[in-house]
């Protein structure tokens, strides 16, 4: 089982549940709460700004509410944490390195806190410069606006608990073990905490809501289900957990794939070839178990409406098969250099065949073979199986979803390769009249036009098939599914996110020390909570400014190093190009695959086009 | 269906390497295009042909890497098609003996072949025949196509 950010935040809650559960905090505790409190704010503060794509606190467009308050609850966030911080430090040296009870439920929140942060941060990678890129199919559902909200009002919630009771502990605690600057410095943090609890309860009724707190607790750790392979006479609720499980590794492999590249010495074409029969195999078993829950039996108990979903999805599901059985049959006259490996997606994805085969069909050992060939289970079968007609439909719309997505990114795979001009087409497929005396000849431009074409079609006509399958998962649950939710929230793109804002994310280890524009107050004798606060915050954001600038100025001294380096025929153009966008990044990445012992013409001969079906 | 038998014909009959090589390709083409043509033909039947036709490519260009493969083709390329009135089953038996017969030429042929990208190529395609074989067979004999 992966880790599940729903578990990290379960056990946040629970201690901090524990922590303010206790009212009768001793005196001599004080120091260390303080200090746990100042610690938990600033995680607090790092999980509300972590995934903020645009920073539009200074926009000059006008924000709707969500968004004001949205806003809001960070900035109040930030300010709680730093009046925490200014009480932890108005306590003096003498720091109490006891742990009471309350302070070690406090210390344990803020650690599964940022367990869970860390969580979501695994989905990024951070380059040079501090930009985080995607790397999981879920990255651009935790930088999506819903998931943020989520985030927010988990967060802000946790800031509505706390608030009373650090409140409460401070008037208790007499002068002696807890300073006036501190004790001011505490009311004003909790005053802030209030207002972050106040703004997150208008983010919780924001449209999109919902969907982002029903997704936030699925969240997984960035790491592919361990792959399961069918053994053969597994039950229909086991097939079904094995097709999702499956299907959710391949779009994470196919990800995985679109961003670091293909493997060195990957036979690229067959690799394409077998995924792309296997996706038809998978759609035509999908949609014959589809037309066999439409079978009289069957439907005892279903409504009209449902009936419907299901007609429309089969029939979806028909036009996708039928979309990659086209792609397929492309790859009998494409080649690229022959490899050793295959890519993961090609790799594994039998297993997904097997997985919808078997549950199509009454043979447990069903395999896309004749001697394997077998009657189609009986729509009434999958009821009378100890699963629901649902599971079946949810474990079809997870393999329907990772073929859309592997159809997106195979696309884009193709395309590079056509780019770098590794396409080729066996020069025997052509018209006998034709004249070439190589193996090979460059695919031509107008039969790859002609492929992409097909891949696309492929792409759609799968998004189709899915979208109908979520309006008939809809239509069976009362509730949507996290996969359901995940295709709403996180279109098909990856999202690039800017640094994690800097200073804040460490916890106070040592006392604080104050920036310019804070040590400038403090020097004028003002002490104010609020006003340090603010100062502290200026400077935060004056740091990040120094290191944005910072790292643009790197990346120009870097980038017109290179355009001088370059060597001839190397526009400093296609450089910039490639540095700028991650996707073109991973593609220009892929080696250049030469047929090892294939001879080669480089001029197109002909654009007869070969004998194909 | 003429042109199996026919295809049938020259891969039994290839007396050299290069012959052989000539024929298989054909063959893995046949086969290729007449499964192309049946995947429709019985929906229990897709799976298997719908495969048997990738792993024909594969085989296929396996050959035409070997270098004994003559550099031109001695007549067209072949263009079979399935008639219409062969049931899929009777088509897939066909299909399944070629492979057969395919798989033991070219195992031998990799026996007694001098250079290595020859040895390669016969052995992956061995390998491809063999799996077809497996795809169309009605009740596949596990060591017959090897």
């Amino acid at each position: 089982m992966r880790p599940l950010l729903g578990d990290f935040l379960a056990t946040a809650s629970g201690h901090i549940g524990a922590a303010t559960g206790d009212l009768r905090v001793g005196a001599d505790a004080a120091p260390s709460v303080v200090r746990e409190l100042a610690r938990l704010t600033a995680v607090m503060v790092r999980c509300a700004d972590a995934f903020v794509q645009d920073d539009r606190g200074d926009s000059r467009h006008l924000l709707d509410a969500q968004e004001l308050a949205v806003l809001d609850a960070r900035s109040a966030l930030r300010h709680a944490h730093a009046c925490m911080r200014a009480a932890w430090g108005a306590l003096g040296d003498g720091d109490d390195e006891a742990q009471h009870a309350a302070a070690a439920c406090l210390s344990a929140a803020a650690d599964d806190l940022a367990a869970g942060h860390d969580l979501l941060q695994t989905h990024f990678a951070t380059d040079q410069f501090g930009w985080r890129h995607a790397t999981s199919p879920w990255a651009p559902a935790i930088a999506s606006p819903q998931v943020g909200a989520a985030l927010i009002t988990e967060v802000g919630g946790y800031a509505g608990r706390l608030a009373p009771w650090a409140l409460q502990l401070a008037a208790a605690v007499p002068d002696r073990r807890l300073p006036p600057r501190a004790r001011a410095a505490i009311g004003s943090s909790c005053r802030w905490l209030w207002v972050a609890e106040a703004a997150a309860r208008v983010v919780r009724h924001g449209p999109g809501a919902v969907a982002g707190q029903a997704l936030l607790p699925s969240i997984p750790v960035n790491l592919p289900p361990l792959r399961c392979s069918p053994r053969g006479g597994e039950p229909v609720p086991r097939l079904c957990a094995g097709t999702a499980i499956t299907a959710e590794r391949l779009g994470h492999l196919a990800y995985l794939t679109a961003t670091r590249g293909y493997p060195p010495r990957a036979t690229l074409a067959t690799g394409w070839q077998r995924t792309a029969q296997a996706a038809a195999i998978t759609g035509h078993c999908s949609e014959l178990i589809l037309r066999q829950l439409t079978e009289p039996a069957a439907r005892l108990s279903r409504s009209a409406a449902a009936d419907t979903a299901i007609n429309l999805a089969a029939q979806a599901t028909g036009g996708s098969w039928q979309a990659w059985r086209a792609v397929a049959r492309q790859w009998d006259i494409f080649t690229t250099s022959p490899g050793t490996i295959f890519t993961p997606v090609a790799a594994e994805i039998g297993d997904l065949t097997l997985w919808i085969g078997r549950l199509a069909h009454t043979d447990p050992a069903w395999a896309p073979a004749r001697n394997h060939s077998s009657p189609l289970r009986p729509g009434a079968a999958f009821a009378d199986s100890g699963t629901t007609i649902s599971a079946v439909v949810i474990a079809l719309h997870h393999a329907g979803d990772a073929l859309t997505r592997i159809a997106a990114h195979d696309r884009e795979g193709v395309r590079s390769a056509a780019a770098t001009e590794d396409l080729h087409v066996p020069t025997r497929l052509l018209p006998a009249d034709t004249d070439v005396p190589y193996r090979y000849v460059p695919a031509p431009s107008a039969m790859i036009d002609e492929l992409l074409a097909t891949y696309d079609a492929a792409a759609e006509a799968g998004m189709r098939a899915a979208t109908t399958l979520d309006r008939l998962v809809l239509t069976l649950n009362s509730q949507p599914t996290a996969l359901i939710t995940l295709r709403a929230v996180a279109p098909l793109n990856t999202p690039c996110l800017p640094p994690i804002p800097a200073a804040r994310a460490a916890p106070p280890a040592q006392q604080p020390r104050p920036g310019q524009v804070a040590q400038a107050l403090r020097n004028q004798g003002i002490n104010e909570p609020a006003l340090l606060a603010r100062a502290a915050e200026l400077d935060d954001k004056t740091r990040a400014l120094i290191s944005t600038i910072t790292s643009i100025s790197q990346r120009r001294a870097e980038a017109s190093v290179a355009a001088k380096h370059a060597p001839e025929g190397q526009h400093p153009a296609r450089l910039a190009a490639r540095d700028s966008s991650p996707a073109t990044g991973a593609a220009t990445s892929l080696p250049r695959l030469v047929p090892i012992g294939h001879q080669i013409r480089h001029s197109t001969p002909t654009r007869r086009r070969p004998n194909c079906q | 269906m003429n042109e199996l038998d026919a295809c049938t014909a020259r891969v039994r009959s290839s007396a050299t390497l290069a012959e052989l090589l000539e024929a298989g390709f054909d063959a893995f083409e046949v086969i290729r295009l007449v499964a192309r043509t049946c995947e429709d033909r019985a929906p229990d039947l897709f799976a298997a042909f719908l495969t048997a036709a990738g792993t024909a490519v594969e085989g296929r260009n396996a050959l035409n890497d070997a270098p004994s493969l003559p550099p031109a083709r001695a007549g067209p390329p072949p263009a079979p098609r399935a008639s219409a009135g062969a049931s899929a089953d009777r088509i897939a038996d066909e299909l399944a003996a070629l492979a057969a017969l395919l798989a033991q030429r070219l195992a031998e042929a990799r026996a007694q072949a001098i250079l290595a990208g020859d040895r390669s190529a016969c052995q992956h395609a061995t390998r491809t025949a063999a799996g077809i074989h497996r795809l169309l067979a009605r009740d596949t004999d596990e060591t017959a196509a090897r």
